[in-house]
């Protein structure tokens, strides 16, 4: 009998996923939304003012580790605040909870980009495939590395190391942004963008299965003395 | 009926070996963890709560290894860590939400238990409250909370009073005690009163080992004969302390009054007296560390 309550009181896996939307404070969906309308209107005020620059794509493409930037906290806070104990010995466990949070802030990145993706094949008249590749590469490279920091350097001070590090990425993309590369930009060079793009994933994918087996006792998931 | 084992647990860190081969069998009740500082208290308990593997030996609730279990181990679990944080950005029953999202509860259950459990630590008033404005002895309380939101049948609390006023602790050793029907409660602490007055056993560890385990009276039998009570000039008490185990030292004009634990009568006019916990303390743990007295604890 106690049993049945308990169960009709228990959340399944879906439950558990849309709950944990609300558990991410509103600045961050609120950050990310101003990075993607920022650079829409940049974006615009841009392209009106000269047509068709590869400037404006790399541009673009800088809101990429910048939306990683903005959900990073999040990702390290279990560390950062010291609730790792707790996340542990709960139902749905640290490994899953943390996967939870980089899907749900991975889809809200990801819908940020296409937009802008969108954007900027419409008033650049190119494809959009093509557009979402330029932004998908640095943003590949941006999570491959704080998820390699997020595996490694598992310490309180985390989320700062994968916030350099973005703030890394997005400066080197201004730099480049003013001194651009134009043969990148041409149709020959997307060959190279696909191979990137297909590098960082698998490199993504390769960190996310760490990250399962990082989080799953206390000894791997904080490098604090136990 | 719960059962949990431990057998021949041991963990070890490089060299240092944290817990070395405990066995015991508990059973529904409150049983309290003694010790000094790095006596292994805290890394047993986290053995128990399954976020550290042992080394060797196995740990079972009711003839299951707990590692097998999974999650209706941990369904039956709350657990209040010694060193923990929060999200400083959430409220008070924000943060019990959370938590009892974790648990697998649904928001309305969650809801529900929390503004339940709010109550009973006092916190109600501030349950709309950032818990970044909360004192330590309300952060802890938020922290039993947060350990009974699933109704857990095994509790382990990792030095729980520590941060609460004497009110707080009265009120939480209640708690405990009306909670304790048909659960497992372990709790740790390095203040003795807090297991003498709650503990229906005590177990005592000493460099990862398990020393004793007993009720109170138990424990405190074995000191009979070993404690003493006697009057010397104020002038020679910083020579007694240094010579014995005082446990206790009362001014009274240009005398003073000491206890003293020792297996050997130390003065011919030396009385001997009840013994208790905190002499038992002492006596296994004088070389270790002075044990905190409540006096000490509240001062700091």
């Amino acid at each position: 009998m106690l049993h049945r309550t308990q169960a009709s009181r228990r959340t399944s896996f879906g439950q558990f996923y849309m709950t944990q939307l609300r558990f991410i404070s509103w600045k961050v969906w609120a950050v990310q939304l101003l990075i993607v309308l920022g650079m829409g209107l940049l974006l615009h005020n841009s392209l009106q003012e000269q047509d068709r620059n590869v400037q404006v794509v790399m541009l673009t493409s800088i809101a990429a580790p910048l939306l990683v930037i903005a959900g990073i906290q999040t990702l390290t806070r279990s560390l950062s605040c010291r609730m790792l104990e707790i996340e542990l010995t709960t139902r749905h466990l640290l490994e899953k909870l943390t996967l939870v949070r980089m899907s749900l802030l991975g889809m809200a990145d990801l819908a940020g980009l296409m937009l802008l993706a969108v954007l900027l094949s419409a008033w650049m008249q190119l494809e959009v495939a093509v557009m979402l590749l330029y932004l998908l590469v640095p943003f590949n490279l941006t999570c491959l590395g704080c998820l390699w920091l997020l595996n490694r350097v598992r310490t309180p001070s985390c989320g700062y190391y994968c916030l350099t590090y973005g703030g890394l990425v997005a400066l080197l993309q201004t730099v480049l942004t003013f001194n651009p590369s134009l043969w990148l930009f041409e149709s020959s060079a997307i060959g190279l963008w696909q191979a990137l793009l297909m590098l960082t994933a698998a490199g993504i994918a390769f960190e996310v299965r760490r990250v399962r087996k990082t989080c799953r006792s206390l000894e791997t998931a904080s490098r604090i003395p136990v | 009926m719960l059962e949990l084992t431990l057998n021949q647990v041991s963990k070890h860190f490089s060299a240092k070996k944290a817990v070395n081969g405990i066995s015991t069998r508990l059973t529904s009740g409150v049983y309290g963890l003694l010790g000094a500082n790095g006596a292994g208290k805290t890394t047993l308990m986290r053995m128990i709560c399954g976020i550290l593997n042992p080394t060797s030996g196995e740990i079972q609730m009711n003839g299951q290894e707990i590692s097998s279990m999974g999650e209706h181990y941990r369904d039956m679990l709350g657990y209040l860590p010694q060193d923990f944080g929060y999200y400083p950005d959430f409220s008070a029953e924000e943060f019990l939400w959370y938590v009892g999202s974790l648990k697998g509860l649904t928001l309305p259950a969650a809801k529900s238990k929390a503004r339940e459990l709010l109550r009973t630590v006092a916190l109600s008033e501030v349950a709309r409250k950032k818990i970044r404005t909360f004192s330590g002895g309300m952060k802890q309380r938020l922290g039993i909370a947060q350990a009974m939101l699933n109704d857990p049948r095994v509790l382990v609390l990792d030095e729980p009073t520590a941060g609460l006023d004497p009110k707080e602790r009265v009120r939480f050793r209640n708690l405990i005690a009306n909670l304790a029907r048909d659960k497992i409660v372990i709790l740790s602490t390095h203040i003795v009163s807090d297991v003498e007055y709650i503990a229906d056993q005590i177990l005592v560890m000493k460099q990862g080992g398990l020393l004793m385990t007993g009720t109170v009276e138990q424990l405190t039998t074995t000191m009979e004969g070993c404690v003493w009570s006697c009057h010397i000039p104020a002038r020679e008490a910083e020579e007694w302390n240094a010579r014995y185990c005082v446990s206790n030292l009362r001014h009274e004009g240009n005398q003073v009054e000491l206890r003293i634990v020792s297996t050997v009568k130390p003065a011919h006019h030396a009385l001997l007296v009840a013994p208790t916990l905190e002499d038992f303390y002492l006596h296994h743990f004088q070389d270790e560390q002075v044990a905190v007295t409540d006096e000490e604890k509240e001062r700091a």
